[in-house]
Protein backbone atom coordinates (compact mmCIF):
# COMPACT_ATOMS: atom_id res chain seq x y z
CA UNK A 1 0.00 0.00 0.00
CA UNK A 2 2.72 2.28 1.02
CA UNK A 3 4.11 1.81 -2.85
CA UNK A 4 3.05 4.45 -5.73
CA UNK A 5 1.31 3.56 -8.19
CA UNK A 6 1.53 4.87 -11.95
CA UNK A 7 -1.75 6.54 -12.23
CA UNK A 8 -0.33 7.88 -8.63
CA UNK A 9 3.36 9.39 -10.45
CA UNK A 10 0.94 10.73 -13.60
CA UNK A 11 -1.32 12.99 -11.33
CA UNK A 12 1.56 14.46 -9.66
CA UNK A 13 2.95 15.59 -12.97
CA UNK A 14 -0.72 16.72 -14.30
CA UNK A 15 -0.96 19.00 -10.55
CA UNK A 16 2.17 20.33 -11.31
CA UNK A 17 0.79 22.33 -14.56
CA UNK A 18 -2.15 23.72 -13.28
CA UNK A 19 -3.65 26.62 -14.52
CA UNK A 20 -2.98 29.44 -11.62
CA UNK A 21 -5.54 32.28 -11.25
CA UNK A 22 -4.62 35.62 -11.93
CA UNK A 23 -4.60 36.68 -8.67
CA UNK A 24 -1.65 37.63 -7.76
CA UNK A 25 -2.61 41.33 -6.77
CA UNK A 26 -5.57 40.85 -5.19
CA UNK A 27 -3.79 38.40 -2.89
CA UNK A 28 -0.50 40.85 -2.28
CA UNK A 29 -3.55 43.13 -1.42
CA UNK A 30 -5.01 41.11 1.13
CA UNK A 31 -1.09 40.21 2.56
CA UNK A 32 -0.11 43.81 2.77
CA UNK A 33 -3.44 44.38 4.81
CA UNK A 34 -2.88 41.87 6.93
CA UNK A 35 0.65 42.70 7.34
CA UNK A 36 0.12 45.82 7.91
CA UNK A 37 -1.75 44.63 11.15
CA UNK A 38 0.83 42.30 12.45
CA UNK A 39 4.01 43.86 11.38
CA UNK A 40 3.14 47.83 10.92
CA UNK A 41 6.24 49.27 8.93
CA UNK A 42 8.47 52.26 10.20
CA UNK A 43 8.83 53.60 6.33
CA UNK A 44 5.12 54.40 5.76
CA UNK A 45 4.06 51.67 3.27
CA UNK A 46 1.05 51.27 4.71
CA UNK A 47 -2.06 53.74 3.69
CA UNK A 48 -0.21 57.06 2.55
CA UNK A 49 -0.41 60.12 4.86
CA UNK A 50 -2.23 62.68 3.79
CA UNK A 51 0.15 66.06 3.12
CA UNK A 52 1.36 64.96 6.96
CA UNK A 53 2.51 68.57 8.46
CA UNK A 54 6.49 69.08 7.70
CA UNK A 55 8.82 71.47 9.52
CA UNK A 56 8.06 74.19 7.20
CA UNK A 57 4.22 74.28 6.85
CA UNK A 58 4.19 74.11 11.00
CA UNK A 59 6.17 77.54 10.69
CA UNK A 60 3.46 78.93 8.47
CA UNK A 61 0.88 78.16 10.66
CA UNK A 62 2.36 79.34 13.53
CA UNK A 63 3.00 82.36 11.45
CA UNK A 64 -0.12 83.06 10.54
CA UNK A 65 -1.23 82.11 13.87
CA UNK A 66 0.76 85.44 15.16
CA UNK A 67 -0.32 87.37 12.69
CA UNK A 68 -3.81 86.84 14.03
CA UNK A 69 -2.83 87.42 17.09
CA UNK A 70 -1.08 90.41 16.37
CA UNK A 71 -3.89 92.05 14.54
CA UNK A 72 -6.21 91.32 17.31
CA UNK A 73 -4.27 92.99 19.78
CA UNK A 74 -4.16 95.82 17.68
CA UNK A 75 -7.46 96.24 17.20
CA UNK A 76 -8.38 96.05 21.00
CA UNK A 77 -5.67 98.42 21.80
CA UNK A 78 -7.22 100.70 19.05
CA UNK A 79 -10.50 100.87 20.23
CA UNK A 80 -9.35 101.25 24.12
CA UNK A 81 -6.95 104.51 23.36
CA UNK A 82 -9.47 106.96 22.81
CA UNK A 83 -11.03 106.74 26.61
CA UNK A 84 -7.23 106.69 28.02
CA UNK A 85 -6.44 110.12 26.14
CA UNK A 86 -9.77 111.97 27.11
CA UNK A 87 -9.20 110.81 30.20
CA UNK A 88 -5.69 111.79 31.38
CA UNK A 89 -4.00 115.38 30.87
CA UNK A 90 -0.45 114.68 31.24
CA UNK A 91 1.81 116.78 30.04
CA UNK A 92 0.48 120.28 31.85
CA UNK A 93 1.03 118.09 35.30
CA UNK A 94 4.80 117.07 34.58
CA UNK A 95 5.43 121.24 33.90
CA UNK A 96 4.05 122.10 37.10
CA UNK A 97 6.31 119.43 38.40
CA UNK A 98 9.03 121.12 37.12
CA UNK A 99 8.02 124.79 38.42
CA UNK A 100 8.29 122.58 42.01
CA UNK A 101 11.05 120.67 41.39
CA UNK A 102 13.64 123.91 40.58
CA UNK A 103 13.19 125.01 44.01
CA UNK A 104 13.08 121.98 45.83
CA UNK A 105 16.40 120.76 43.76
CA UNK A 106 18.45 123.50 45.51
CA UNK A 107 17.96 122.13 48.87
CA UNK A 108 17.76 118.54 47.91
CA UNK A 109 14.58 117.91 49.17
CA UNK A 110 11.89 116.09 47.19
CA UNK A 111 9.34 118.58 46.30
CA UNK A 112 5.59 118.73 47.66
CA UNK A 113 4.31 118.16 43.98
CA UNK A 114 6.14 114.47 44.31
CA UNK A 115 3.82 113.63 47.12
CA UNK A 116 0.72 113.89 44.59
CA UNK A 117 -0.22 110.58 43.14
CA UNK A 118 1.30 108.79 40.18
CA UNK A 119 -0.13 109.43 36.80
CA UNK A 120 -0.84 105.15 37.04
CA UNK A 121 -3.07 106.21 40.29
CA UNK A 122 -5.54 108.97 38.79
CA UNK A 123 -7.29 107.01 36.11
CA UNK A 124 -10.44 108.29 37.93
CA UNK A 125 -12.32 109.87 34.79
CA UNK A 126 -13.39 113.00 36.53
CA UNK A 127 -12.85 116.08 34.53
CA UNK A 128 -12.22 118.40 37.38
CA UNK A 129 -9.67 115.95 39.02
CA UNK A 130 -8.11 116.44 35.79
CA UNK A 131 -8.74 119.75 35.57
CA UNK A 132 -7.19 120.56 39.11
CA UNK A 133 -4.38 118.45 38.05
CA UNK A 134 -3.35 120.38 35.36
CA UNK A 135 -2.96 123.44 37.28
CA UNK A 136 -0.06 124.58 38.83
CA UNK A 137 -0.36 123.52 42.62
CA UNK A 138 -0.14 126.08 45.27
CA UNK A 139 2.90 126.63 47.49
CA UNK A 140 2.84 127.17 51.31
CA UNK A 141 5.59 129.90 52.17
CA UNK A 142 5.24 129.02 55.35
CA UNK A 143 6.56 125.82 54.75
CA UNK A 144 9.46 126.86 52.49
CA UNK A 145 10.42 128.78 55.77
CA UNK A 146 9.61 125.75 57.74
CA UNK A 147 12.94 124.13 55.73
CA UNK A 148 15.44 126.56 56.52
CA UNK A 149 14.83 129.03 53.65
CA UNK A 150 15.18 132.93 55.04
CA UNK A 151 13.36 134.91 52.48
CA UNK A 152 10.56 132.15 51.02
CA UNK A 153 8.42 134.28 48.92
CA UNK A 154 11.75 135.85 46.81
CA UNK A 155 12.97 132.61 46.23
CA UNK A 156 9.50 131.77 45.00
CA UNK A 157 9.12 134.64 42.92
CA UNK A 158 12.40 133.88 41.46
CA UNK A 159 12.07 130.40 40.79
CA UNK A 160 8.82 131.00 39.22
CA UNK A 161 10.14 133.88 37.39
CA UNK A 162 13.04 131.29 36.38
CA UNK A 163 10.47 128.95 34.91
CA UNK A 164 7.80 130.81 33.32
CA UNK A 165 9.05 130.80 29.86
CA UNK A 166 9.15 126.93 30.71
CA UNK A 167 5.64 126.88 31.54
CA UNK A 168 3.54 125.64 29.47
CA UNK A 169 0.07 127.56 28.82
CA UNK A 170 -2.29 125.21 30.29
CA UNK A 171 -5.79 125.59 28.62
CA UNK A 172 -8.32 123.56 29.75
CA UNK A 173 -9.56 121.03 27.90
CA UNK A 174 -12.29 122.75 25.15
CA UNK A 175 -16.13 122.73 26.24
CA UNK A 176 -17.67 120.52 23.32
CA UNK A 177 -20.82 120.72 25.15
CA UNK A 178 -23.46 123.25 24.05
CA UNK A 179 -23.08 126.59 26.20
CA UNK A 180 -26.48 127.74 27.79
CA UNK A 181 -27.10 131.01 26.85
CA UNK A 182 -27.58 133.90 29.73
CA UNK A 183 -30.62 136.29 30.05
CA UNK A 184 -33.03 136.46 28.21
CA UNK A 185 -33.13 136.43 24.64
CA UNK A 186 -34.25 139.82 22.93
CA UNK A 187 -33.48 141.70 26.52
CA UNK A 188 -30.35 143.73 26.80
CA UNK A 189 -28.28 145.65 28.95
CA UNK A 190 -29.81 148.83 28.00
CA UNK A 191 -33.10 147.62 28.93
CA UNK A 192 -32.04 147.36 32.61
CA UNK A 193 -30.91 150.74 32.69
CA UNK A 194 -33.03 152.62 35.16
CA UNK A 195 -33.38 156.29 33.22
CA UNK A 196 -35.08 158.81 35.80
CA UNK A 197 -37.98 160.68 33.89
CA UNK A 198 -37.26 164.26 33.51
CA UNK A 199 -39.94 166.42 33.52
CA UNK B 1 10.59 43.53 -21.81
CA UNK B 2 12.87 41.88 -19.77
CA UNK B 3 13.18 43.28 -16.06
CA UNK B 4 15.79 41.96 -14.29
CA UNK B 5 14.36 40.69 -10.43
CA UNK B 6 16.61 41.01 -7.64
CA UNK B 7 18.72 38.25 -6.05
CA UNK B 8 17.49 36.20 -3.60
CA UNK B 9 19.50 37.42 -0.80
CA UNK B 10 18.85 41.43 -1.75
CA UNK B 11 15.21 40.32 -1.08
CA UNK B 12 15.56 38.41 2.14
CA UNK B 13 17.59 40.95 3.30
CA UNK B 14 14.81 43.42 2.81
CA UNK B 15 12.43 40.82 4.31
CA UNK B 16 14.24 40.57 7.15
CA UNK B 17 14.28 44.48 7.61
CA UNK B 18 10.19 44.77 6.83
CA UNK B 19 10.43 46.14 4.26
CA UNK B 20 7.16 46.13 2.31
CA UNK B 21 8.96 46.13 -1.29
CA UNK B 22 10.99 43.32 -0.46
CA UNK B 23 8.19 41.72 0.86
CA UNK B 24 6.06 42.27 -2.34
CA UNK B 25 8.79 41.16 -5.18
CA UNK B 26 9.71 37.98 -2.72
CA UNK B 27 5.84 36.91 -3.18
CA UNK B 28 5.48 37.95 -7.11
CA UNK B 29 8.48 35.87 -7.29
CA UNK B 30 7.15 32.71 -6.07
CA UNK B 31 3.44 33.33 -6.40
CA UNK B 32 3.05 30.77 -9.50
CA UNK B 33 4.58 28.30 -7.43
CA UNK B 34 3.15 28.57 -4.37
CA UNK B 35 0.13 29.12 -5.58
CA UNK B 36 0.25 25.97 -7.17
CA UNK B 37 1.17 24.36 -4.24
CA UNK B 38 -1.70 25.84 -2.21
CA UNK B 39 -4.46 24.56 -5.16
CA UNK B 40 -4.04 21.21 -4.17
CA UNK B 41 -4.93 21.87 -0.66
CA UNK B 42 -8.11 24.10 -1.31
CA UNK B 43 -11.70 23.27 -3.05
CA UNK B 44 -11.49 25.98 -5.08
CA UNK B 45 -9.45 29.56 -5.98
CA UNK B 46 -11.08 31.75 -2.89
CA UNK B 47 -9.82 28.18 -0.62
CA UNK B 48 -6.06 28.67 -2.58
CA UNK B 49 -6.19 32.32 -2.12
CA UNK B 50 -7.25 31.94 1.48
CA UNK B 51 -4.33 29.81 2.29
CA UNK B 52 -1.94 31.81 0.11
CA UNK B 53 -2.34 34.64 2.00
CA UNK B 54 -2.03 33.04 5.11
CA UNK B 55 1.14 31.36 4.50
CA UNK B 56 3.03 34.71 2.92
CA UNK B 57 2.15 36.27 6.18
CA UNK B 58 3.96 33.26 8.29
CA UNK B 59 6.40 33.92 5.76
CA UNK B 60 6.99 37.27 6.12
CA UNK B 61 6.61 37.00 10.55
CA UNK B 62 9.38 34.05 10.31
CA UNK B 63 11.49 35.02 8.03
CA UNK B 64 14.07 35.50 10.30
CA UNK B 65 14.30 31.76 11.42
CA UNK B 66 14.95 30.87 7.43
CA UNK B 67 18.63 29.57 7.24
CA UNK B 68 19.49 28.92 3.95
CA UNK B 69 22.13 26.15 4.78
CA UNK B 70 19.30 23.88 5.56
CA UNK B 71 17.09 24.18 2.69
CA UNK B 72 16.52 26.00 -0.37
CA UNK B 73 13.79 28.75 0.04
CA UNK B 74 11.62 27.31 -2.21
CA UNK B 75 10.92 24.59 -0.49
CA UNK B 76 10.96 26.31 2.82
CA UNK B 77 7.96 28.13 1.82
CA UNK B 78 6.19 24.97 0.09
CA UNK B 79 6.52 23.82 3.47
CA UNK B 80 4.53 26.64 5.10
CA UNK B 81 2.32 26.39 2.20
CA UNK B 82 1.55 22.86 2.59
CA UNK B 83 0.74 23.35 6.67
CA UNK B 84 -1.39 26.24 6.57
CA UNK B 85 -3.12 23.76 3.45
CA UNK B 86 -3.52 21.34 6.09
CA UNK B 87 -4.26 23.67 8.96
CA UNK B 88 -7.22 25.04 6.49
CA UNK B 89 -8.46 21.39 5.63
CA UNK B 90 -8.58 20.69 9.67
CA UNK B 91 -10.48 23.91 10.54
CA UNK B 92 -13.63 22.87 8.40
CA UNK B 93 -13.19 18.82 8.86
CA UNK B 94 -12.73 16.36 11.02
CA UNK B 95 -9.99 13.45 10.59
CA UNK B 96 -11.78 10.31 11.38
CA UNK B 97 -9.57 8.67 14.18
CA UNK B 98 -11.48 5.49 15.00
CA UNK B 99 -10.86 3.97 11.05
CA UNK B 100 -8.21 1.28 11.37
CA UNK B 101 -6.97 0.04 7.87
CA UNK B 102 -4.02 -2.46 7.53
CA UNK B 103 -4.46 -4.00 4.18
CA UNK B 104 -7.00 -3.53 1.62
CA UNK B 105 -7.64 -5.09 -1.85
CA UNK B 106 -5.82 -1.65 -4.62
CA UNK B 107 -8.14 -1.23 -6.99
CA UNK B 108 -7.20 -0.30 -10.86
CA UNK B 109 -6.75 2.75 -12.07
CA UNK B 110 -5.84 3.25 -15.69
CA UNK B 111 -3.09 5.73 -16.40
CA UNK B 112 -3.74 5.79 -19.96
CA UNK B 113 -7.32 7.20 -19.22
CA UNK B 114 -5.39 9.68 -16.41
CA UNK B 115 -2.38 10.44 -18.87
CA UNK B 116 -5.63 11.62 -21.60
CA UNK B 117 -7.12 14.48 -19.54
CA UNK B 118 -5.98 17.95 -18.28
CA UNK B 119 -4.87 18.62 -15.09
CA UNK B 120 -7.90 20.63 -14.28
CA UNK B 121 -9.65 17.86 -15.07
CA UNK B 122 -7.92 15.93 -12.33
CA UNK B 123 -8.17 18.28 -9.89
CA UNK B 124 -11.45 18.58 -10.09
CA UNK B 125 -11.78 14.72 -9.45
CA UNK B 126 -9.59 15.49 -6.59
CA UNK B 127 -12.09 18.07 -5.28
CA UNK B 128 -14.85 15.75 -4.88
CA UNK B 129 -13.43 14.30 -2.35
CA UNK B 130 -13.96 14.27 1.27
CA UNK B 131 -11.43 17.15 2.91
CA UNK B 132 -9.44 14.91 4.98
CA UNK B 133 -9.31 12.03 2.28
CA UNK B 134 -8.01 14.75 -0.49
CA UNK B 135 -5.76 15.87 2.25
CA UNK B 136 -4.17 12.37 2.90
CA UNK B 137 -4.56 11.47 -1.54
CA UNK B 138 -2.22 14.82 -2.31
CA UNK B 139 0.20 14.07 0.67
CA UNK B 140 0.85 10.48 -0.29
CA UNK B 141 0.33 10.39 -3.87
CA UNK B 142 1.22 14.49 -4.87
CA UNK B 143 3.91 15.38 -2.24
CA UNK B 144 5.52 11.83 -1.50
CA UNK B 145 4.81 11.43 2.36
CA UNK B 146 4.78 8.35 4.26
CA UNK B 147 2.03 7.28 6.24
CA UNK B 148 3.69 7.61 9.11
CA UNK B 149 4.54 11.24 8.33
CA UNK B 150 1.07 11.66 7.42
CA UNK B 151 -0.06 10.45 10.60
CA UNK B 152 2.22 13.02 12.35
CA UNK B 153 1.23 15.76 10.26
CA UNK B 154 -2.81 15.05 10.73
CA UNK B 155 -2.48 13.87 14.45
CA UNK B 156 -4.20 10.72 13.39
CA UNK B 157 -2.91 6.87 13.60
CA UNK B 158 -1.00 5.27 9.78
CA UNK B 159 -4.16 3.06 9.90
CA UNK B 160 -6.36 6.01 9.59
CA UNK B 161 -4.07 7.53 7.34
CA UNK B 162 -4.22 4.30 4.83
CA UNK B 163 -7.80 4.29 5.35
CA UNK B 164 -8.12 7.40 3.82
CA UNK B 165 -5.75 6.48 0.53
CA UNK B 166 -8.17 3.88 0.32
CA UNK B 167 -11.37 5.46 0.12
CA UNK B 168 -9.63 8.59 -1.92
CA UNK B 169 -8.10 5.27 -4.78
CA UNK B 170 -11.69 4.02 -4.65
CA UNK B 171 -13.69 7.61 -5.32
CA UNK B 172 -11.09 8.11 -7.67
CA UNK B 173 -11.28 4.67 -9.75
CA UNK B 174 -15.36 5.02 -9.73
CA UNK B 175 -14.86 8.43 -10.70
CA UNK B 176 -12.64 7.90 -13.78
CA UNK B 177 -14.60 4.69 -15.08
CA UNK B 178 -17.67 6.94 -15.55
CA UNK B 179 -15.32 9.43 -17.76
CA UNK B 180 -14.11 6.29 -19.89
CA UNK B 181 -17.95 4.95 -20.36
Amino acid sequence: MDEKAAYELTIAEKLEQLTVPDKVDAIWARIEALLDIDMPTDDGSGEPLVNPPSGSGLWNITGIALFIAALIATIYFTSKKPNINTNTINTPRDSVTTIINRPASTNNKPPPAELAPQPSQRSIPDSSASLQSSLPLPVSIDSLSFKGIDNPSALLSDSIANNLPATPVVTPPADTGKKKGRGVKGITDSDYRIVPDKD
Amino acid sequence: MFVALPEIETLLDGCRANKRLAQEQLYRQFYRFAMTVALRYSRDEMDAADILSHAFVKVFKSIHSFDSSKGSLQTWIKKIVVNEGLDHIKSRERFSHNVELEAVPEPEISNVVLEQIGADEIMKLIHKLPRATHAVFVLYAVEGYTHRQIAEKLNISEGTSKWHLSEARKSLQQQLSKIIT
